[in-house]
């Protein structure tokens, strides 16, 4: 049989193994944490905090009036030391709250669970959802609830679960599908309830087997979809068009074709949610690497240091040179150890010296292979000729604000061209 | 000889068919312009560079005709240009107080605190998007030149990996100060030679970590010379409207000499 996919994309070497065996472990409690307050897509949170308050684990403690944003909450309880500018992972500074441990790890008050999926109604599930700050795991961290609210006059007649997880070295995903396979069927009951939508699917990539076996034993009623395995099969736009044939048009969302796609680590938050009333506050982190001592799978706290977790897993063997944040294809290689994990941080990949090279861009060879490899069929070396020119009428005409950045394109090239670079560029000069 | 004066005489006379009919179509679709415009154009110094809002000379010329635009929006003509200007527009002289370009960062290439390796799209504008260029600062100089590229007067050059503004070629057009993505370069009054070298936001203690260079909001500046100097939000700041006022004082006792003379 043929096996389902989608147009373009590559083939890097999986890295898989390395993690994919290690159970998701708990980590030591930081003795401090770094919260963003704008970790999501959308409008930042102002803090509801000050210095020298006392907080508590789940305690809110920024929040925002916009539609699209998300409130964040404290991980740990202690003190507050400051409300401050601090490093992210991608080079800028954002507010954030800085908060020292107390070790006592006490619950806030009003933490307690909802009723149960029966006794409560689509609209307090969409309200808990926002409440407890869930935004996409997989990466993007576009706020769920603004998902599970679809605009009047979209209808949505189908749910992708995505367990793609087609980046190299990530297992969050994999693991947590078979730890926390109750959680899973619990979130799709909820997101089904919610949109009123009986059709699920949830997508695979056939490079786990028995991911796919487990899945199809304990959910019943989805479709348990085996795709390809290629990257950027987990992309949203991807997977829609993979499973349904649908295509999402330029500029548009999947609720334009009537789809609403979910990370299914997002899915098992909005189930931990619902039972116990926590929000968002830890995550499943992948933190891989071949020269790291210890590949692992952690529940990490939001907030806990780069420098923590990777001292966690033992550090590396060899010069550690550079540290991405997400995975290789996507990530970011982070400026500094001393950036906390977000809310969208699905991996932490460690490289040392010998495993990275210098690339030295060359001109575009006009070789053609990044518009063959492009899954969202536009044409990489004319973008990134145009962007390098500054003219970025041409790129918006070219469909620059279509690309999705997964770098395809850079990973193929045989000039060694920066193209996604400069397509961020580009797009960064049209938003 | 024959076919030759033939061929002359057909070229010719297609010549003057094909003139007759250029004369009148530029007639016929000749467009009604102010005569003051093209005036105007002899003044302006012609170099299109934007400076003044407008898309061009041409444009800034019609938009003075419609009252957009002053007679001292030219920045590059300066004083010369506003005089001129303002007598062919019948208004009154106003005098223009003549700007140019200041960077306000004194980290060059060696004094640069690294913290990563950037490797990547050598430019300012991409450098500054990811990771900040691997520079410890985030308000510093990438010194990949952005500047020197958009600078239609050839008036920035880079020394050391900083641009250096030549004084005497500068304009104050102000492509500089849209063009730096870390918003690093500002205009000053030429007259008054003070800048501080530095736009660290920073704390104190961390621009010092993160520069030998920086302004680490000491103070001391604002207590030498109260009438020019301030500090506020972690950076030292010069009140260009205080002309005259001897700064010396504050450019010796500056701990990091980040406040400079030029």
């Amino acid at each position: 049989m043929l096996q389902k996919t989608f147009k373009g994309g590559v083939h890097p070497r999986g890295e898989k193994d390395l993690a994919i065996n290690q159970p998701i472990e708990e980590t030591n409690l930081p003795k401090q944490v770094v919260i963003p307050l704008s970790q999501h897509v959308g409008a930042p949170c102002r803090p509801l905090v000050q210095k020298g308050d006392l907080v508590k684990v789940g305690q809110k403690i920024g929040d925002s009036d916009k539609f699209i944003s998300a409130p964040v909450h404290s991980s740990i309880s202690g003190t507050v030391k400051a409300v401050e500018k601090h490093l992210v992972f991608s080079g800028q500074k954002t507010d954030s709250v800085i908060i020292d441990s107390d070790g006592k790890q006490d619950v806030f008050d009003s933490i307690k669970p909802y009723p149960v999926l029966e006794k409560i109604s689509a609209d307090e599930i969409i309200k808990a959802v926002r409440e407890a700050g869930i935004v996409g795991m997989g990466g993007a961290a576009f706020p769920t609830y603004v998902k599970l609210s679809p605009p009047p006059g979209k209808k949505i007649d189908s749910i992708i679960i995505n367990a793609a997880e087609c980046e190299p070295y990530l297992n969050a995903d994999y693991r947590l599908m078979l730890e926390d396979v109750f959680n899973i069927a619990y979130g799709i009951d909820v997101i089904k309830k919610v949109l009123a939508v009986t059709k699920v699917y949830v997508g695979v990539e056939d490079n786990k087997p028995i991911a796919i076996d487990y899945l199809a034993k304990k959910l019943n009623r989805v479709e348990i979809v085996k795709l390809h395995t290629k990257y950027p099969q987990g992309g949203e736009k991807q997977i829609i068009k993979t499973i349904l044939n649908r295509e999402v048009p330029m500029g548009g969302l999947p609720a334009d074709v009537g789809v609403a796609a979910f990370n299914v680590a997002t899915c098992a938050q909005i189930a931990k949610t619902l039972k116990t009333g926590f929000p968002l506050i830890e995550r499943v982190v992948t933190v891989s690497g071949k020269h790291l001592r210890k590949p692992s799978n952690l529940k990490v706290r939001i907030g806990t240091l780069y420098k923590e977790i990777i001292e966690q897993c033992g550090g590396v063997d060899g010069e550690l040179a550079k540290v991405v944040c997400g995975g290789p294809m996507m990530g970011i290689a982070v400026p500094s150890l001393d950036v906390p994990v977000q809310k969208g941080t699905s991996g932490i990949i460690v490289f040392t010296k010998e495993e990275i090279a210098e690339m030295v861009p060359e001109v575009c060879i006009r070789c053609g292979k990044c518009s063959q490899v492009c899954p969202m069929n536009l044409n990489p070396n004319f973008l990134a000729d145009y962007a390098e020119r500054g003219d970025w009428k041409k790129c918006k005409e070219l469909g620059a604000l279509n690309c999705i950045e997964c770098g395809c394109c850079s990973y193929i090239c045989g000039s060694r061209r920066d193209i996604v670079q400069l397509i961020k560029l580009a797009k960064k000069k049209l938003t | 000889m024959e076919t030759l004066l033939t061929a002359v005489i057909v070229l010719g006379l297609m010549g003057f068919v094909f003139a007759a009919l250029l004369a009148l179509a530029s007639d016929y679709f000749r467009v009604e312009e102010d005569p003051r415009i093209a005036e105007i154009m002899k003044i302006l110094p012609g170099a299109n560079c934007g400076a003044c809002g407008a898309a061009g000379c041409h444009d800034f010329a019609s938009k003075l005709i419609a009252g957009e635009k002053e007679s001292t929006g030219c920045t590059v003509g300066g004083q010369d240009v506003a005089c001129k200007l303002s007598v062919l527009m019948g208004q009154a002289n106003q005098t223009v107080i003549k700007k140019i370009a200041a960077v306000r960062c004194g980290a060059n290439e060696n004094r640069r605190i690294k913290k990563a390796k950037y490797d990547g799209v050598k430019t300012c504008a991409a450098a500054n998007l990811i990771s900040g260029g691997g520079l410890a600062c985030l308000y510093g100089c990438l010194g990949y030149g952005d500047c020197l590229c958009v600078c239609p007067f050839d008036a920035i050059k880079m020394e050391n990996g900083l641009p250096v503004i030549d004084l005497k070629k500068c304009t104050a057009c102000g492509k500089c100060v849209t063009a730096c993505p870390r918003g690093i370069i500002s205009l000053r009054p030429h007259d008054f030679k003070v800048v501080i070298a530095c736009s660290s936001r920073d704390t104190g203690a961390q621009t010092r970590k993160n520069c030998p260079v920086g302004c680490i909001a000491c103070g001391i500046c604002a207590k030498a010379v109260p009438e020019v100097f301030a500090v506020s939000d972690n950076l030292a700041a010069i009140d260009y409207s205080k002309t005259g006022v001897d700064c010396s004082a504050a450019i010796q006792k500056c701990p990091t000499k980040c406040i400079v003379e030029n």
